[in-house]
This record gives structure tokens, sequence and C-alpha cells, in this order.
């Protein structure tokens, strides 16, 4: 629920804890004025500022008989501007690709959908990661494609490509990760699992089987979207020389391929190094030496990760080059003499 | 002893944080947590890998021909004789660390290589080494930067100029895709990293939801070292990442084009703008649907573990975790999103330009 401060006073003698009286504007209590305390740190990054008149997020639980027990400060207000922003992606997304956002949007809006109140919930359930991820994959790529490109020989291509690769490196995953002896539990966030596990109410999950489904979940889209690019190539050159033949198609897609791949490296491990740079930081600070640093878990874990997810995207673009040859040169080839 | 102090009072405060990263309903209990940095980060001893063997019912460290006894007990690792181990070598013994990952590791690097020359030999070994190129800069060159005082994320839009400076001549060689390539790929990295600022700015995050940024924090206020701002090095983490997407866009556009332009000379520059718009259009489509499956793989962990803590809708909407989460993904969108109308238009404009000369 937002609440919006009305006054607050210091209430211990060095200032550590602020005695605070909110409006509550939303939910069960909207209209009733609350009292919380807000906790203040040594360390000010950690503490949420607040002077009368701005919003906060409070939590209020409720006594058995619906009367207010305790309210909370659970930080600063952010949903209105979150949705200003997400308005502002989306006019950016219209002014640029048109009226093709308006299918992106759908898609983006249906994966979201699912991840939230699908996904997220049968993992909670215990349910096996790897079939949960891969049955997530098949239902959102499909959507995905169907709604971006169309049920057309383009989709049809990278559907093709996208598939085979995924399985492909899953394997390889399942064998490094073994060798690497990634448990998974040293991943951020898994403790606060393993403590929800123990105070009970929840399944026990299998952190090895979470991290591959992550590492194959990472990767999915990206597989789809290279796939998408080189069919999409082959498709335009196809449009503009429609007397090239399909290994000449062939090459070129797959030379287009290898240039996306060339930077898509650079992209996916950027996407890790720029997560992992406190890190990094971190170790430099505490001064561990290199060897011991690159067998941590943590550590090579992000490493396998992000290479992990490469393959995915080596295997994709020769079969997806390929398919979209076959598809769109082949047959007309096989005619001609 | 102090130092041990220290540790103790760092994984009460990493405790805390780690429970409620926003504020605190009520002062927490003290919940042990360590970061792994903290438990055996020294640089005083000896690290060696080497393999266990069992000599008379007891464990034995052998590395680089010698022969250590060893203290057994480690939580994190089930000796059995053949492992390949991590020990730190103290007065003659072998304290067992952690597994030994490098080798599994290396291979990986090396199949991975041999993957990309197979696939394109020429430009892949260009990238190849572009890439060792950019880790260097990234974690040598732009890391000990930020250590000696630098502005990190200032420093970081430098940084990612350079590299995809780099990245795209190497990738694309002398012809005409580079310079097209490298404004678009410009534009959209200054883009990225404003969205960024402005986002966070806004929504008043700083990252501090994220374990590594808290480590950060402490650490470099309590041992008096840069980055003093844990969280403007959380913003030049989302810069550097968001570069690989925008250099990836930046580097289809222009290639396609030139590919389609050369396979037909007397296109018109709009026609070509048109292509190129038409490109970019499936590269964003599926693009912005597979950042957001990237974040998500990546921060599955967190998001199943924070989950447990979200009540409803507008918890999640004002939750920082999820706001910090946001600003990668929305930063990395709108830079790439913004890369395809300027590469478009660089590239029809350098590409027509050059033809008509000769």
């Amino acid at each position: 629920m937002t609440g919006r401060l009305i006054k607050s006073s210091p209430s211990s003698a060095n200032h550590q804890i602020e005695e605070t009286e909110f409006l509550v504007l939303s939910g069960r209590s909207g209209g009733a004025v609350v009292h919380a305390r807000n906790y203040l740190w040594d360390d000010p990054a950690y503490n949420t500022v607040l002077r009368p008149g701005d919003k906060a997020t409070l939590k209020i639980d409720y006594g058995i008989s619906g009367e207010i027990e305790r309210v909370a400060i659970k930080g600063y207000s952010r949903g209105r501007r979150l949705i200003f922003f997400l308005a502002a992606f989306i006019l950016l997304l219209f002014a640029v690709i048109g009226r093709r956002a308006a299918s992106v949007l759908a898609a983006m809006t249906f994966n979201i959908f699912i991840f939230i109140s699908a996904f997220v919930p049968v993992l909670k359930s215990g349910f096996n990661p790897v079939a949960a991820v891969f049955l997530f994959s098949v239902i959102s790529a499909g959507v995905t494609l169907i709604l971006i490109t169309g049920l057309s020989k383009k989709s049809a291509a990278a559907a093709a490509g996208t598939a085979g690769s995924i399985i492909l490196a899953s394997l390889l995953a399942f064998v490094f990760l073994k060798a690497a002896h990634i448990s998974g539990f040293y991943s951020e966030g898994a403790r606060r699992i393993t403590a929800m596990t123990r105070a009970g109410g929840i399944a026990e999950m299998d952190f090895f089987l979470l991290t591959s489904a992550a590492i194959m979940l990472a990767a999915l889209g990206m597989a789809v979207d290279v796939s998408v690019g080189v069919a999409s190539f082959v498709q335009e050159l196809h449009d503009e020389r429609s007397d090239m033949s399909a290994i000449q198609l062939c090459r070129r897609g797959i030379s287009v391929g290898g240039d996306m791949l060339a930077t898509m490296i650079n992209s996916l491990i950027f996407v890790f190094a720029g997560a992992s740079l406190p890190l990094v930081l971190n170790a430099r600070i505490s001064r561990v030496p290199f060897l011991r640093f690159i067998n941590y878990e943590v550590v090579s874990g992000i490493a396998l990760h992000s290479l992990l997810a490469s393959f995915i995207l080596i295997f994709t673009i020769p079969s997806t080059a390929a398919a979209a040859a076959y598809l769109f040169a082949g047959r007309e080839k096989r005619r001609r003499p | 002893m102090p130092f041990e102090m220290r540790k103790i009072l760092l994984c009460v405060l990493l405790g805390a944080c780690a429970v409620f990263a926003d504020s605190w309903s009520e002062k927490p209990d003290i919940d042990f947590y360590a970061h792994p940095f903290v438990e055996d980060a020294d640089d005083l001893h000896e690290y060696r890998t080497g393999r266990v063997t069992s000599e008379n019912e007891e464990f034995v460290f052998s590395s680089r021909g010698k022969k250590y006894p060893m203290d057994s007990y480690n939580f994190r690792v089930q000796l059995f004789a053949g492992e390949r181990v991590l020990c730190v070598i103290e007065d003659g013994r072998a304290g067992v660390l952690d597994y030994d990952r490098t080798r599994p590791l290396a291979l990986l690097i090396f199949l991975f290589a041999l993957g990309v020359i197979a696939l394109k030999a020429v430009s892949g070994a260009r990238a190849l080494a572009a890439l060792f190129f950019a880790l260097l800069a990234v974690f040598a060159v732009y890391v000990t930067a930020v250590l000696k005082g630098a502005p990190p994320a200032a420093s970081a839009l430098l940084l990612c100029f350079i590299i995809s400076l780099v990245t795209l001549y190497a990738v694309c060689g002398k012809g005409r895709k580079a310079p097209s390539a490298l404004a678009g790929a410009v534009f959209g990295i200054f883009s990225a990293a404003l969205t960024a600022y402005i986002f966070l700015a806004a929504l008043k995050t700083r990252g501090f939801s994220d374990e590594n940024i808290q480590l950060l924090n402490y650490l470099s206020r309590t041992l008096q070292i840069a980055p003093r701002d844990a969280g403007s090095v959380f913003l030049a983490g989302i810069i550097i990442a968001a570069t690989g997407v925008i250099m990836d866009v930046a580097i289809t556009i222009s290639s396609s084009l030139s590919s389609i332009q050369s396979a037909n000379p007397a296109i018109s520059r709009a026609k070509l703008f048109r292509r190129g718009m038409n490109i970019g259009g499936d590269v964003i489509a599926s693009m912005s649907g597979s950042l957001l499956f990237a974040y998500a793989g990546g921060a599955l962990f967190l998001i199943l573990s924070r989950s447990f803590f979200t009540y409803s809708a507008s918890f999640l909407l004002n939750a920082e975790w999820f706001a910090a989460l946001i600003a990668g993904i929305f930063a990395g969108t709108c830079g790439m999103i913004l890369t395809v109308p300027a590469t478009a238009a660089a590239s029809a404009f350098l590409l027509t330009r050059k033809r008509g000369r000769p």
C-alpha cells in the first residue's frame, strides 16, 4: 500500500529511529492515518529518507479481527514512475518500428504473464526445473514466433534452427556443470530459498537443475533472435536477387550469421561482465589471488553460464541458414533443371 | 583479533542486508551469512591446484610433483581420491578450499574458440581477439582505474566507446560497414547510459538490493578504498551490459545493408534506409523479448527467492530489487531500439555516398 508522510519526529536520543505518521492512500485502509517507525542506519545507503509530503510503500499487518496490528515502511514508492517509464518505452517502440510494435508488445506481455503466473509458481511447487523451462520455452517461443514473424517460411526456419541447438547445448551444459562441480548453492538468492525451505512451507528445490534451467532460459531468447536475424536476411536477399541458388543463399546466410555471432559473443559475455563487475571489484579490493578467484563456484559458474549460452548461438547459425536457404530456394532449384 | 572481528561484523551486516534491502520493519535478528569472498580472501598464502590421492587411508595432495599431507575438512568439498582440488599451502600442509574448476573451464573455452573459428575462420579469430581485448580492458584496465579513483560511470561510458571502436573495426574490417556501425553503436551506448541514469534517479534505486553492491559499499567504506559510490558502479555495470547488445544490433544492420548494397549496387539511399529499418524492426522484435529472457535467466535464483517476499503486485512494482532488474532491461532495450535508426541512417548515407565517387 502507498502512504503519504504527514509528520516525522526523531524518537531516540541518537536519531536512529523516526516516529512517523502516514496517510494511507490505497488499499484496504485507504484514508486512515497510521503510525510507523522508520529505522535509520549508520550507513545512509540503506535508509529510506522521507520528508513530509513524500510517498512511501507501507506493509500493513492486520490482526484477527481486522484491526491494524503493525505498519512497516518498505521503502520508496516506485510503482507510478515505473508505469510512466513503461509508457515511454511503448511510445519509443511504436516510433521506431511502427505498427509491428503491437505484436512485439503482445508477445512480451504474454511472456511476462506466463513467466509470473505459471513458470515461477511451477518452480516453487518443486517441479523438475529443466522440464519446466523446456515446456515454458516451447510455449513462449512458439507464441513469440507466430506473433512476430507470422506463420511463414521464415518462422519455420527459425524454429527448426533454434530447437536443435537448444537440445545440443543443454546436453553440453549438463556435462560441464557436473565436471566443474557447480551445485548452484552459491548463486545470489539460493541461500534465501534454502532458508525458506528450512522454515517449511515450500518444496525442496534441486539447485543443480535450476542452474541448468537458468542457462537454457538465458540463451533461449538469444537463440530465437539469432535465427530470426539469419532467416530474415536470407529472405531479404532472396527478394532482392531471386536467381541465387540455395547453396549461395546458405553461404551468405552463414556469413552474415558469422558476423552476427562475432558480436553476439561480445553481447552475451558483456551482459555477464556487466553483472559481475561488482563481484570483480570486491575480489580486487579483498586482494583475492587469481587462482582462488577463478575457482569460486560463483565465478566459474558465471563464466560457464556465459560460455554455455554462447554455444547455443554457435549451433543455431548453420542450422538456421541451411533451413532458411532450403525453404526459400531449395525446392525451386530442384524443379528448375 | 581485529581481522576476525571485522569478518564477524561484516557477516552480521550482510545478514541484515540480505533479508531486507529497502528498509527494516524492526531491528533484524542476527542472521549469520557470509559472502564467499569474506571467508578465505587473503593474498599472503600460496594457492595451488592439484590432485587428491589416498595413501595409507590418509588423503595426500599432490601438486607439481610435490606431495603434501592434507587437512581434509571443508564444508564445500567432498574429498575422494582422484578429485582435483584447490588448496592453500601453509607450513608444508595443504588445506583444502574448493574444487579445482580451471580444467573444465579451460576445456570449454577451447571448444568455444574452436566452434567460433570453425564457423567463421578469419573474422571469428578477429572477434575472439576483440573479445579478449574487451575483457582485458574491463577487468584489468577499467577495474584498476576505478580502484585508483576514476569515476565509475563516466569512465565506463568512455570504456564502452573504445571497446566498440576496437570490436567493430576488428569484426568488420576496413570496409564501409565499420564506420556506420560505430556511429550507430556510439549513439546507442550514450542513450542507454542516459536512460539508465534517468531511470535510476527517478526510481531512487542504487542497486543496493544486489549483495555484491552491498559488499562493495561495505568494503569501500571500511577500507577507505575507491570506489566510494557503489551506486555508480551499479550504473557502470548496466552500461557495460548494454554495450554488447547495442554493438550486436549495429553490426547486424550495417552488415546486412552492405551485403544488400553489394548484391544490388543500383539501390537508392531511401530504399536502403527502409530495408535497414525493416531488418532492424525484425531484430528489435525478437531481441526485446530475448533480452527479457537473458536477464530473467541470469536472475532466475534472485527472482525465485524474492518471490517468497512479494505479497502483491504493488509490492513487486515498488520493490527496489525489481526496479534494479528492470533498469538493466530498460536501458539495454531503449539503447538497442535507438541504435536501429541511427545505424540505418549512417549506413544508407555512407554506402550510397561512396558509390557515386569512382
